[in-house]
């Protein structure tokens, strides 16, 4: 017998024994907490570590850089939506409510409501004036403060790659505008670079 | 008797065959293409019910598989009863899940059992095709759409963009080389922006093509119109810009993306922004082909001829673009998202190596025995032995071989085999739809309310028949009394449904006429 043909009666015996040790390897999921502020590199795709930088710095930087907002006016300000222009899932309300959250625990900025939680708040004013509530402690129409300032921006990314290499850039960019007047009060870019070897 | 050298593989060879073939029942010998053939030519002649009952008689062990699930949910969906064909999706799902958990834990998994490589393909477990696995949330946001409940269809729609993130991982090096060569051979990457909006496109119809034969731009887009309902246009963005970057020069995606903003911006002066999902055909089931192939064995390379099977896909009727018509004089550009006919055959390509693999294996092994027991037979007829029960034997392992030697005919039949997109902004009240297509022709009336709706329409071959998606206490819009949906003669069945989204989301004037 030759030996390829030896092989081939061997065949079936050298499956069972693989297949067995293949179905062996399998162990079951384990979950565990983590940090949430730990470091995520599991693709380069915009990650939690990515949205915490990216407001953690451009919260420092208005707080620190803004004439109107170091000066200790307690302005009033709107967010409104940061457009998404990158090719991604990106939830930016998301990075602009974490900045939200450092600046108001600052003491230093006030926010009026914004066009995302406008309906929320003309609906519950409206429930307000119903006959089901005691007029004299509703909330009265027409007493909202609009806000002096607002803040706007985007994101944009730019990804290249090759056989070997994937790099994907991010560029946070956002700006506060005076209401009133029209004029630029702040302004900063934040950037990411991630470099994945394949 | 003193067995010869190998005999004991061959022992094995049957033990485990044997056992292979008990603990497969009859999956091993199920003809699927011939099981949903009579369900889906039940569907549509308009008995969907009889087409779900003959669905049930074919899987009547307790334990239902994930394409009975993925069967039900599109055949209930089909009959209007979206909390029905929710329930059986949202078992797809589960199964679903818990492969692509087991198969990060352990990518180089046998992904089947070892029958697969003594009996059939059959036996293995059915995973479900990427494809198939984004359609099954696709059409879960959908159901919940159809339902009211556009909040939980995002969540829906996020895990399908997560889902096909991960494809287009998996797949970039592919779309690296292929696009590489396109540009060496003078294909042009395009750059433009949409009101701000960047979009990348490539005039070459290989890279689209491959693209599109393993992402799905029917979910992307429905991602957009949903976020953007939902009145969260960064998340909206990137569902057309992917749509667009999928499917490159359709006038009707890209008006999606660059008036983005500004539909936002929009006063809300009472009309409604309607997504037409228009589904025609039936994707294209795998068919078993069998043919004898002779295959060298022994010290001498004798031929021995066994029985192979490998599947094959026919061809279908090409995609016609359908027309949608609104109130008799307002014409509706319409968007061609989604090829699942391409998507089945470029999956069938990518399995074939697979599939050969396992063929040869069980083939030679299967020839082998064959050889063992010929020589077992020759050397007993040396010695003057009685051979009739070996010959037996060996007549039984031959026609065992050409009975279970049948190519996986297995895939999820009842999907369309053409998606197409289209938009309009409508008053809202009653308006009358009018769409046709290659195979036939459905009008109904719908009833707008909201700022945002959802028509959907499946043609199927056979007679017509509707089903309104209104359900008590649902934001949803039944369809007016009255209404109707007509097909040609010999033409496709319709199934309708409408549902109104009421979201206080502001939207722009009407277009009465479109480009």
């Amino acid at each position: 017998m030759t030996s390829t043909s030896f092989a081939l009666f061997r065949l079936p015996s050298v499956l069972v024994l693989a297949t067995a040790l293949a179905l062996t390897a399998c162990g079951g999921p384990k979950t565990k907490y983590g940090d949430a502020g730990s470091v995520e590199t599991v693709t380069n795709q915009f990650g939690s570590t990515d949205l915490q930088m990216l407001a953690e710095q451009m919260s420092q930087s208005m707080l620190s850089e803004a004439p109107v907002i170091s000066s200790g006016n307690l302005p009033i300000v709107t967010v409104q939506e940061v457009k998404n222009k990158t090719s991604e899932y990106i939830d930016t309300r998301a990075i602009t409510n974490r900045m939200r959250a450092t600046l108001q625990k600052s003491r230093k900025v006030r926010f009026a409501t914004d066009q995302a939680e406008m309906q929320k708040q003309i609906d519950e004013i409206q429930r307000q004036q119903s006959e089901y509530y005691d007029q004299n402690k509703s909330t009265e129409v027409g007493k909202m403060v609009g806000a002096g300032f607002r803040v706007s921006g985007e994101i944009t990314s730019i990804v290249k790659e090759d056989k070997n290499i994937k790099d994907v850039y991010y560029q946070l960019f956002l700006s506060m505008t005076n209401i009133q007047t029209g004029i630029e009060e702040w302004s900063d870019t934040k950037e990411i670079r991630k470099t994945t070897e394949k | 008797m003193k067995p010869l050298p190998g005999a004991t593989s061959l022992l094995t060879w049957l033990l485990v065959a044997t056992l292979s073939l008990a603990g497969s029942g009859c999956a091993a010998f199920r003809s699927y293409k011939a099981e949903m053939d009579k369900t889906i030519a039940l569907a549509s002649a308009g008995d969907v019910d009889g087409a779900i009952k003959v669905l049930d008689s074919n899987n009547k062990s307790k334990d239902k598989d994930l394409l009975y699930d993925m069967e039900s949910g599109e055949l209930r969906r089909l009959k209007g009863d979206f909390q029905g064909s929710q329930v059986a999706l949202t078992s797809a799902d589960a199964k679903v899940q818990a492969w692509e958990e087991a198969s990060k834990l352990n990518a180089a998994r046998t992904g089947g059992s070892v029958g697969s490589y003594l009996v059939n393909d059959k036996v293995r477990t059915y995973e479900g095709h990427d494809y198939e696995k984004v359609m099954v949330t696709t059409l879960m946001a959908m159901n919940r759409m159809d339902l009211g409940d556009w909040d939980t269809a995002r969540v829906d729609i996020k895990r399908t963009h997560e889902r096909e993130a991960m494809i287009q991982a998996l797949r970039e090096d592919e779309y690296l080389k292929v696009t590489e060569e396109a540009r060496k051979k003078g294909a042009r990457q395009s750059f433009k922006e949409l009101n701000g909006y960047p979009v990348q496109t490539i005039d070459n119809p290989e890279v689209n093509a491959l693209k599109n034969g393993y992402q799905n731009a029917l979910s992307h887009y429905l991602a957009g119109f949903v976020y953007e309902a939902l009145g969260e246009p960064s998340l909206a963005a990137p569902g057309y810009r992917t749509a667009i970057e999928l499917r490159p020069g359709q006038g009707m995606l890209e008006d999606s993306l660059g008036g983005l903003d500004a539909r936002l911006a929009a006063k809300d002066e009472g009309y409604c922004d309607v997504l037409f999902v228009i589904e025609t055909g039936v994707i294209p089931g795998r068919a078993s082909q069998s043919f004898n192939l002779p295959i060298p064995v022994g010290p001498q390379g004798r031929w021995i001829f066994i029985s192979a099977s490998f599947p094959t896909m026919p061809a279908v009727a090409p995609y016609n673009p359908p027309s949608v018509r609104i109130d008799k004089d307002l014409d509706v550009r319409t968007a061609h998202v989604l090829d699942l006919d391409s998507m089945a055959r470029r999956t069938l390509k990518d399995d074939m190596p697979g599939i050969m693999l396992r063929a040869f294996i069980r083939l030679s092994s299967r020839a082998v025995a064959q050889y063992q027991m010929q020589e077992q037979i020759a050397q007993q007829q040396r010695k003057g032995q009685d051979t009739l029960g070996m010959s037996l034997g060996l007549l039984a392992l031959q026609l065992g071989g050409a009975v279970t030697e049948q190519a996986d005919e297995r895939g999820w039949r009842t999907l369309p085999a053409h998606v197409t997109v289209a938009r309009a902004r409508l008053s809202r009240g009653q308006h009358n739809i009018d769409i046709s297509t290659g195979h036939g022709r459905a009008t109904f009336d719908v009833n707008l309310a909201g700022p945002h709706a959802l028509v959907t329409a499946r043609l199927l071959g056979g007679r017509p028949f509707t089903t309104p998606a209104a359900s008590p206490g649902m934001p949803a819009a039944p369809l007016p009394a009255g209404s109707k949906s007509v097909a040609a003669p010999g033409a496709d069945a319709v199934q309708v449904s409408v549902v109104n989204f009421d979201y206080p989301v502001a939207v722009s004037t009407p277009r009465r006429t479109l480009p």
